[in-house]
């Protein structure tokens, strides 16, 4: 299967989907116009890779420093099928990353992780 | 928050719950829906799960963006700098930064930029720019963004302007900052600086500026008019013309400003009135000048001067006179106003018109010397200064005054006993130190005494034998107060071991140095067990003449040079110890050999080489390189003399040569001087002696300087 990758844009995130890697960023601000639009391909190629793999240890990066409400759900989804895959037994982690300086962004990641049962560690930002 | 969004679902909630007792209640439990029933309970559950989520991160999401914008805000609306941003079609946008509703007293979301910034310019060339700034290609640009106008006049107020083209959204940002009072500060700055100028001109230029303003207020106020009655009108113009451009320069160059810029403006109309058509008669030219108002601008100036300087500063009284208060107050402002560079050069001419006592000037000593006392362990009961009053440029006597810590070091160092030492002397335990200041009207005479143990001659006449000054079976006929002098020649001393508080041999000779470099004199007195008294005598200068001694002084540095050298490369012989000093006497004393010769250098001067017997036979040795053993005793002392005379003529030759200066000539040719042991007589006029010692002879350089 192929990389999928998208440059930063003003209102997407940088994604980069990597099947040799197993690794998963999705960096940045997103509020485009069309959520589903953006994040529909990246959903269907999280879907496909997580058949594909086997025991291989995947590792998924998210630094996110503001989600509009539809990229919210969008990015819901795609742990979703993530979790799906840990049920599954697939070796996966997530790796979120928080603004030190920000408690709101601390309390975002909080929310996140509190809706998931896979394994999700919480890093500050180095910058 | 988390509430809220509780609150929020509530109802769905309660479908959740009703949906999962349905599950529970046995009527259903046959229902072949029931499977599906619960998958959908569990997906609904799920969705409301996420919903919440969803909806309490994008609360938190908003609340996090309101508060970067607040801040960005608060910080955007209180710099000092209007914010704003405008498309191609030139309206501004909406969020601008409070400051642009004070720049330009109105709201101005979706004004026209180019009918608010460049109202008072050609807003058409401005609005070219601004729209080749949008629709050519991004890549111009920078070339196109300098084009626009940087500052501008809006509302009374100058604004500086920074255009910064931003590609993504394709606008402009202005970033304005209302430099009005900013520029304003800076005129008067300005202004300042130049009034500043102006005042230090008029005091260093002292009485040439006064000079120059009466000498202007009577040719227009009076003289103008007699040339009216004398001569043709023609000729009066001519004159009335000079004068104004004449003054125009000298004044612009003191940097009176106004009175520069009046002249300038009265000037021209001078001008266009001699090249008007209309044939001038005199009675129009009476008038025409008579129009003129010669004199406020430069009252105007001198008020500025006055207001720096005192009322009294042209006063009618010969001398010009400021007090110290205004001169520091001047001091300060020079401080404040000026870049480093310029302050240095005109602080240095303000401070040679500030004085201060010789008694504050010594009395930085004061401490140092306390504390040096107690660090050897020694005890300093007394330093004192008894002074009268002596006001001194301290720029003048500063490097004399650096040197003296080096007879304060000597006094606690070598002087002053230890105290269980003074005891056993029934000397108090510890030492004093006096210091006295006198002032007759021609000199400055400064003593300073310590209660110590003395000089110790003996040592002293030990260290001259070892060093080959003197020869150890006439060391007993030197004079005392030669031995004495011996401190004063460099790096001889007479500490066994050199530390770094005395003991180096160097510290009294760059005294010696200083107060000759002020054209003064320094002796020792010393008593063994009494102490030593150092006493320098140093002549009263204003800096003009202070010039002149340093060209003697000066002067005698190339003799000297030339001396040397001569004596070194023709000779072959190397001269001792130096012992030189300028001297304020009024006799020179003559040696068995003399030979004097006048140059003339700007003034005349007189040169006298004086040398004994030994001295003057081995340099007639050296020069004619012949044994005169044989030869009888008038002989060879004419040999001697004819020597000297020409090795006299040769350095001299050379010295006036060095000086590159084609007026600098002999007066007369090498005259020996034959009576032996005689004196000359010069009236209170500079004398530069140098002495040379060597195999136990003396040579003597003279240059006097002559009235």
């Amino acid at each position: 299967m192929d990389k999928l990758i998208r440059e930063a844009k003003k209102s997407t995130p940088k994604i980069i989907c990597d099947p040799k890697e197993n690794y998963i960023l999705i960096k940045g601000e997103s509020y485009p116009e069309n959520s589903f639009e953006f994040y529909e391909p990246i959903m269907d190629w999280v879907e496909e890779y997580i058949e594909e793999i086997d025991d291989e240890m995947t590792k998924v990066e998210l630094s996110l420093s503001y989600l509009n409400t539809s990229s919210t759900k969008s990015v819901m989804c795609i742990l979703d099928i993530l979790e799906e895959g840990y049920q599954e037994g697939k070796d996966i982690t997530i790796n979120w990353y928080y603004d030190k300086d920000n408690e709101l962004s601390y309390e975002m990641a909080e929310d996140f992780m509190d809706y998931l049962e896979i394994p999700f560690n919480l890093h500050i930002k180095e910058e | 928050m988390k509430k809220s969004s509780e609150n929020l679902y509530k109802y769905e909630r309660k479908i959740l719950e009703k949906a999962k007792k349905n599950i529970k209640k046995d009527k259903y439990q046959d229902n072949p829906l029931l499977k599906k029933y619960k998958s959908l309970t569990r997906k609904y559950k799920k969705l409301l799960l996420q919903s919440e989520k969803i909806l309490r991160i994008s609360d938190n999401n908003q609340e996090k963006l309101r508060i970067t914008q607040q801040n960005l805000a608060l910080l955007l609306n209180n710099v000092k700098q209007g914010f704003l941003t405008f498309g191609a079609d030139f309206k501004i946008n909406p969020g601008y930064s409070a400051e642009c509703k004070n720049i330009f007293n109105q709201e101005i979301e979706g004004k026209n930029i180019a009918k608010l910034l460049f109202q008072n310019l050609d807003s058409d060339v401005e609005e070219d720019i601004l729209r080749s700034i949008f629709e050519d290609d991004n890549s111009r640009v920078s070339l196109y963004i300098p084009l626009l106008a940087k500052e501008i006049t809006v509302n009374d107020k100058l604004l500086k302007i920074k255009y910064k083209f931003i590609e993504k959204e394709n606008k402009i940002m202005c970033i304005i900052t209302d430099i009005t009072e900013k520029r304003e500060l800076e005129n008067k700055l300005e202004r300042e600086r130049k009034n500043l100028k102006m005042a230090i001109t008029a005091i260093t230029n002292k009485s040439l500026v006064k000079k120059y303003i009466n000498d202007y207020k009577k040719f227009f106020e009076q003289e103008i008019y007699d040339w009216i009655n004398k001569y043709e009108s023609y000729r009066t113009l001519e004159e009335l013309y000079r004068k104004a451009h004449t003054y125009k320069g000298v004044f612009s160059q003191w940097g009176m400003e106004n009175s520069a810029a009046s002249l300038h403006k009265i000037e021209e109309k001078i001008s266009n009135f001699k090249n008007s058509e209309v044939k001038n008669e005199d009675n129009d030219l009476s008038q025409f000048i008579k129009n003129i108002d010669f004199i406020t601008f430069l009252d105007k100036d001198i008020k500025i001067m006055k207001k720096i300087l005192g009322e009294n500063f042209l006063a009618k009284n010969a001398t010009i006179s400021v007090t110290r208060e205004n001169i520091l107050n001047l001091k300060e402002k020079i401080e404040k106003y000026f870049p480093t560079g310029e302050k240095k050069k005109m602080l240095k001419k303000i401070n040679r018109l500030i004085k201060r006592s010789m008694q504050d000037l010594i009395g930085i000593h004061r401490e140092y010397t306390h504390q040096l006392a107690a660090r050897i362990g020694k005890k300093l009961n007394h330093f004192k200064i008894e002074s009268e009053e002596v006001m001194v440029n301290e720029d003048d006597y500063h490097e004399f005054n650096k040197s003296l810590i080096h007879i304060f070091r000597n006094c606690v160092y070598h002087g002053i006993e230890k105290p269980d030492e003074r005891v056993l002397k029934h000397k108090p335990e510890g030492g004093s130190i006096e210091c006295s200041i006198k002032d007759n009207n021609d000199n400055i005479y400064i003593e300073i005494k310590d209660d110590g143990r003395g000089i110790d001659l003996t040592k002293l006449r030990q260290k001259a034998i070892q060093k080959g000054i003197y020869d150890k079976d006439k060391i007993n006929s030197i004079p005392k107060n030669k031995i004495i002098n011996l401190i004063f020649v460099d790096e001889f001393s007479t500490q066994q071991s050199s530390n770094r508080t005395a003991g180096r041999g160097v510290g009294m000779a760059s005294v010696k140095d200083e107060v000759e470099k002020l054209g003064g004199s320094i002796t020792i007195d010393t008593a063994q067990d009494e102490g030593t008294t150092f006493k320098i005598s140093l002549p009263k200068k204003d800096p003009e003449t202070a010039v002149k001694k340093m060209n003697t002084n000066l002067l005698m540095q190339n003799l000297e040079e030339e001396f040397i050298k001569y004596l070194k490369k023709h000779l072959n012989l190397d001269l001792g110890q130096k012992d030189n000093s300028i001297k304020h006497i009024n006799k020179l004393e003559l040696s068995d050999f003399n030979v004097i010769i006048n140059i003339k250098f700007k003034k005349i001067y007189d040169i006298l080489l004086s040398a004994d017997y030994n001295a003057a036979k081995l340099l007639k040795d050296c020069f004619i390189d012949s044994d005169l053993d044989f030869v009888s005793v008038k002989k060879e002392r004419t040999i001697i003399k004819e020597s000297l005379n020409e090795i006299v003529n040769i350095v001299v030759g050379q010295f006036l040569k060095a000086l590159e200066d084609k007026k600098a000539n002999f007066e007369n040719t090498p005259l020996p001087i034959n009576i032996e042991g005689s004196l000359i007589n010069y009236r209170s006029n500079e004398i530069i002696r140098n002495t040379y010692l060597f195999n136990n002879s003396e040579i003597y350089l003279n240059l006097i300087e002559r009235y």
